[in-house]
């Protein structure tokens, strides 16, 4: 066992700490996004969130063509052609001296924290939290970095701070454990019902995923389904159906929110020089996603609620 | 909730004023064009041109007692001429009358309108400095009438012993105040008779009208008012003849009793009273200068230290959803002991894009005001007059924004001046002096104005007849006669300046990128070629609005050289200086003619905002906007602090008006003074700047203030349209 102190030194890497957060949890919360994510969603529009090693972000329309960044850069990874700047990121090594002198383009996606920097921020706004507010835990997989999502959880619940993990479930049930005890409430991702196209989407899958769930249920956690409506991949009878059905399964389940696909990733893709993702999908109108709410309750008295 | 046809009604009111009046007639503080042509004719006649002999005859005893003889009584004579001299304005709909005479000047008079304006030129310049910022005791008005006035007047008058030469201005004083209160009368009768003529002609519905209005309006406010009606009525004749911003102060305390006894009575239903309440809050549309507050508050506590939460406190709340005038608006004091149930109801109208009520933290402002030596009955009885600048209500001589001070020039000199510093204290200091020496310059000024007000008159002479202790001592405002005196300048560039320390203490101090004198040089020229530093400035340094302990900490560095800058300097009337961040619009105009700054701003472009964050920088969202913006003392403030919080519509609806409830108690808990709220999208500003003829009611929060937005200049607009930018998501 380590000691508390030694637990607020534990390292870990985050792309993002967003205050006033009120769509993740109850209250005004503070979501803190852990960087790096074992699954790859197709419709996944947090690209930052992928790899766990801290990256380079470029946006190009905030770029004012100083050049300083090509005057850094041991590798020559940056050019200016045409007038237009180039980043060869196939070659870049990340040592991140281009986005020390970048004025205003370049960013360092992923920051190495430790427990307690991160605690030292949430605490600030302890007076928004009141009894509903608190931390939540999201990203990528928060749960991958599982001794560092522990020490956050755990202090936050020694500074009587209410907590809330948002996750894909895509770990071994090992990590739960740990955690459990600190998590007043999950957030937890049910994506696709049949199995095989949860593979062809997601990568894996999703027995461990739904066998987490239970297990965590089983345990008496507090649990809100959170499913991502993905036009032509899960708006299915058979998928609405099957929320309902493990929404009725579960015995500590508060209730199922809708979350509609949207496009807004898409510019992120470019930011992080991955290429647009190959799936194509449409945005639901308020309308149809009052539709799926409605389809979904056919089957079950939970609430289902637009997120 | 009001039926369709009362809020018909309401909505042709609301059509009508701000199709004619205010917006065409009023040119900045110059009142209206006939009014001031009234006055001018009286003001040269009392002059009188005629040698009269140099001996006392009947003759010209005679004629010198028809003619008001000092410079005082003359601006009284004249005061009472446009009185004497109005056409009383009645539209069909209006359940509460008196609006200025509109009426366009003819081909002659406008000639005539010029001859006197040369003419003039000889007289005093007593209207130069604020009038009106203050809240008059109306429920005084109400309570004994203009009758009750005048026999009070005369009373003290009659009681003077004018073989003492002390009393001779007394006696002016109280002759000036008759006459103006006299003609209050003429006009109240002549809108009387003016609505019996109508009712004579009209027949059914319309006849009833008409018939009950001039039973009000012979009454009221020359006798006590005895109704809900009869009191609105009676407040709204009086200040509307001041056509300034004598503000109604807290209409929930001292109108519930007369609701309370007509709802009693079976005489008014409260959706009645609503609707009277509606028509109250549109008239100042109809003759207040536009973008200006003419607030009305609620709330907060009485001067006995009690909670005031009532059914008007609610219906004033309802009142200002209905209406959404963009002059007469509703304030809220809301203290720790106020209600969730207000808070709420307060933010549920704000959501709908109302931009009011602006809510004040009643438990600072009453600590501020007994910090400065306001009593404690009367540090509860405030209210915001003028935008968010705090005045005692009733008892107020406080001139307010004088004037609005340049603290980003400052700054510029103060670094010229440390070219070898190397730390930020020498900056700060010698800001603090240059700021000092400012202040007492430009308070020279002000002193002599107020100097050629007490000898000459300023201030209409009847608005000290609601003012304690004006009567009682014999004095006008003007020579001091209210019970609280201090001036209110105001500082602008705040943000401006914080920032700009921040980027000095990092460039030439820490990271030693630059010289103070290149750094001066970059923002001497504009920043000319140096686009990567400016870049670097505004995307790497941390500014203030984001909860950053150091540039938070340069705040209240910033605040108390302000302070500071404002201590030791005395005002005419043997008062002090409590200093505001308000800026109305001056940021911006201020903003036009000032060089680039340190903090990345670019020649010309807007200073920031009272003391929010600059426009587009709050980027970790409201609750650390909240944090920077609280970070320091406002109790300091009295003369104004505005905070902005700007919301898309539907973050402050549903699920999402809890956590607003909790962010603007938060903002109260941690002492923040004032806080507002602009509930729009950009797109809907954006397309009012392409079609403006389609958003002629849009309003918004500007600062301290609401404003057709298209009534607006280009760069306050885009200024709105950037702060919003950053809605909070």
């Amino acid at each position: 066992m380590s000691s508390p102190s030694t637990e607020k030194e534990i390292r870990g890497n985050i792309f993002n700490i967003q205050r006033y957060c009120t769509h993740d949890g109850p209250g005004i919360r503070t979501t803190v996004f852990l960087k790096g994510c074992p699954i790859r969603c197709a419709w996944c529009h947090n690209p930052e969130s992928h790899d766990f090693k801290s990256e380079i972000g470029y946006n190009e329309s905030s770029c004012i063509k100083c050049g300083k960044c090509i005057a850094v850069c041991p590798v020559h990874c940056h050019t200016v052609m045409d007038g237009k700047h180039v980043f060869d990121r196939a070659n870049c090594i990340r040592c991140f001296k281009c986005v020390e002198v970048c004025p205003s383009a370049l960013e360092k996606i992923g920051k190495s924290v430790t427990v307690q920097e991160v605690l030292d921020e949430v605490a600030e706004d302890k007076i928004f939290y009141k009894d509903a507010g608190g931390i939540t835990l999201s990203g990528g997989e928060p749960l991958s970095q599982a001794e560092f999502a522990v020490g956050l959880l755990k202090g936050a619940k020694e500074m009587g701070i209410t907590t809330c993990v948002e996750t894909g479930g895509f770990v071994g049930y090992e990590v739960f454990e740990k955690v459990l005890p600190y998590v007043d409430l999950f957030l937890y991702d049910y994506k696709l019902t049949d199995s095989g196209l949860h593979k062809k989407y997601t990568g894996v899958d999703n027995t461990l995923i739904l066998e987490n769930l239970f297990r965590i249920d089983e345990s008496g956690a507090k649990i809100i389904l959170r499913c991502p409506i993905i036009p032509g991949v899960n708006d299915t009878e058979e998928h609405f159906s099957g929320i309902a059905r493990v929404a009725n399964s579960l015995k500590n389940l508060i209730k199922v929110e809708i979350e509609p696909a949207h496009t807004i990733g898409d510019m992120k893709y470019e930011q992080m020089g991955y290429g647009r993702p190959d799936l194509k999908y449409g945005v639901p109108d308020s309308e149809e996603v009052l539709l799926c709410i409605d389809k979904i309750k056919k089957y079950t008295s939970v609430t289902v609620k637009k997120s | 909730m009001l039926n369709e046809k009362q809020l018909s009604r309401i909505k042709r009111i609301k059509d009508f004023y701000m199709e004619e009046p205010v917006f065409k007639h009023h040119v900045s503080y110059v009142r209206v064009m006939r009014q001031r042509l009234n006055f001018m004719r009286a003001y040269i006649n009392s002059i009188g041109t005629e040698w009269i002999g140099p001996a006392v005859t009947p003759y010209n005893t005679e004629l010198l007692k028809s003619r008001p003889y000092t410079a005082r009584l003359r601006l009284a004579y004249a005061e009472a001429a446009i009185l004497n001299n109005m056409e009383p304005m009645i539209h069909d709909d209006e359940l509460l009358v008196g609006r200025p005479d509109y009426t366009p000047l003819t081909k002659e008079e406008e000639d005539e309108y010029k001859n006197l304006e040369l003419a003039m030129r000889g007289a005093p310049n007593t209207t130069y400095l604020t009038l009106g910022h203050m809240s008059l005791d109306y429920p005084k008005l109400l309570r004994v009438g203009i009758n009750g006035l005048i026999a009070e007047v005369k009373a003290r008058k009659d009681a003077l012993d004018l073989n003492d030469p002390e009393n001779l201005p007394k006696c002016e004083f109280y002759e000036g105040c008759l006459m103006e209160l006299e003609a209050e009368l003429v006009l109240q009768r002549r809108y009387a008779e003016k609505l019996k003529e109508k009712a004579e002609k009209a027949t059914g519905e319309k006849k009833e009208h008409f018939e009950k209005l001039y039973e009000i309006v012979s009454r009221v406010p020359a006798e006590p008012a005895r109704t809900f009606r009869e009191a609105l009525q009676a407040i709204h004749f009086f200040s509307f003849t001041l056509w300034e911003l004598y503000y109604f102060g807290r209409i929930d305390q001292y109108l519930y009793p007369y609701y309370k006894a007509d709802l009693e009575a079976g005489r008014i239903t409260p959706d009645e009273a609503l609707e009277l309440l509606c028509c109250f809050l549109l008239l100042p549309d109809a003759y207040i200068m536009p973008n200006v507050a003419y607030d009305s508050m609620i709330g907060g506590k009485d001067r006995q230290g009690n909670i005031v939460e009532n059914d008007i406190t609610f219906m004033a709340l309802d009142a200002a959803e209905i209406v959404r005038s963009g002059t007469g608006k509703i304030a809220l004091a809301f203290g720790k002991d106020n209600s969730d149930r207000l808070l709420r109801r307060a933010i549920q109208v704000n959501a709908t894009g109302a931009t009011q009520p602006a809510i004040y933290d009643d438990d600072l402002i009453t600590e501020g005001l007994i910090k400065i030596g306001i009593s404690p009955e009367d540090a509860h009885y405030y209210c915001n007059t003028g935008c968010t600048e705090i005045t005692p209500i009733g008892c107020s001589g406080i001139y307010p924004c004088a004037p609005y001070h340049n603290i980003a020039n400052a700054l510029l000199r103060a670094m010229r001046e440390n070219l070898d510093a190397t730390s930020t204290k020498p900056i700060l200091e010698s800001f603090e002096k240059i700021l000092h020496r400012e202040v007492q310059e430009q308070q020279l000024y002000i002193n002599r104005r107020q100097m050629e007000r007490s000898r000459n008159g300023g201030e209409p002479l009847r608005v000290s007849c609601l003012v304690d202790d004006c009567l009682s001592r014999g004095k006008a405002i003007d020579e001091g006669g209210a019970r609280y005196n201090h001036i209110e300048p105001t500082f602008v560039g705040v943000s401006n300046v914080v920032d700009s320390l921040v980027t000095i203490e990092t460039l030439v101090f820490n990271e030693k990128k630059l010289t103070m004198q290149e750094l001066l040089d970059v923002v001497d020229s504009n920043y000319e070629g140096k686009e990567d530093l400016r870049q670097y400035i505004l995307n790497r340094i941390p500014h203030y609005g984001v909860n950053d302990k150091n540039a938070d900490k340069y705040a209240a560095m910033v605040s108390n050289a302000i302070i500071g800058a404002c201590k030791g300097v005395t005002t005419y009337r043997h008062s002090f200086l409590v200093p505001g961040t308000f800026t109305y619009i001056e940021n911006a105009t201020l903003g036009r003619v000032t060089q680039a700054t340190p903090d990345g701003r670019l020649k010309g472009t807007p200073l920031a905002a009272s003391s929010s964050a600059t426009a587009g920088r709050e980027i970790k969202g409201p609750t650390a906007a909240v944090l920077s913006a609280t970070s320091w003392d406002h109790s300091h403030y009295m003369g104004g602090i505005v905070i902005n919080l700007k919301f898309a519509p539907n973050q402050m609806s549903g699920e999402n008006e809890d956590n607003v409830v909790t962010l603007i108690r938060a903002f109260l808990e941690r002492k923040g003074m004032e806080v507002q709220i602009n509930c729009i999208s950009n797109e809907t500003l954006r397309d009012a700047q392409k079609h403006p003829e389609n958003y002629k009611d849009l309003l918004v929060r500007v600062s301290g203030f609401s404003a057709y937005f298209t009534h607006l200049p280009n760069d306050i607009q885009q200024e709105v349209i950037d702060r919003n930018e950053q809605s909070f998501n």
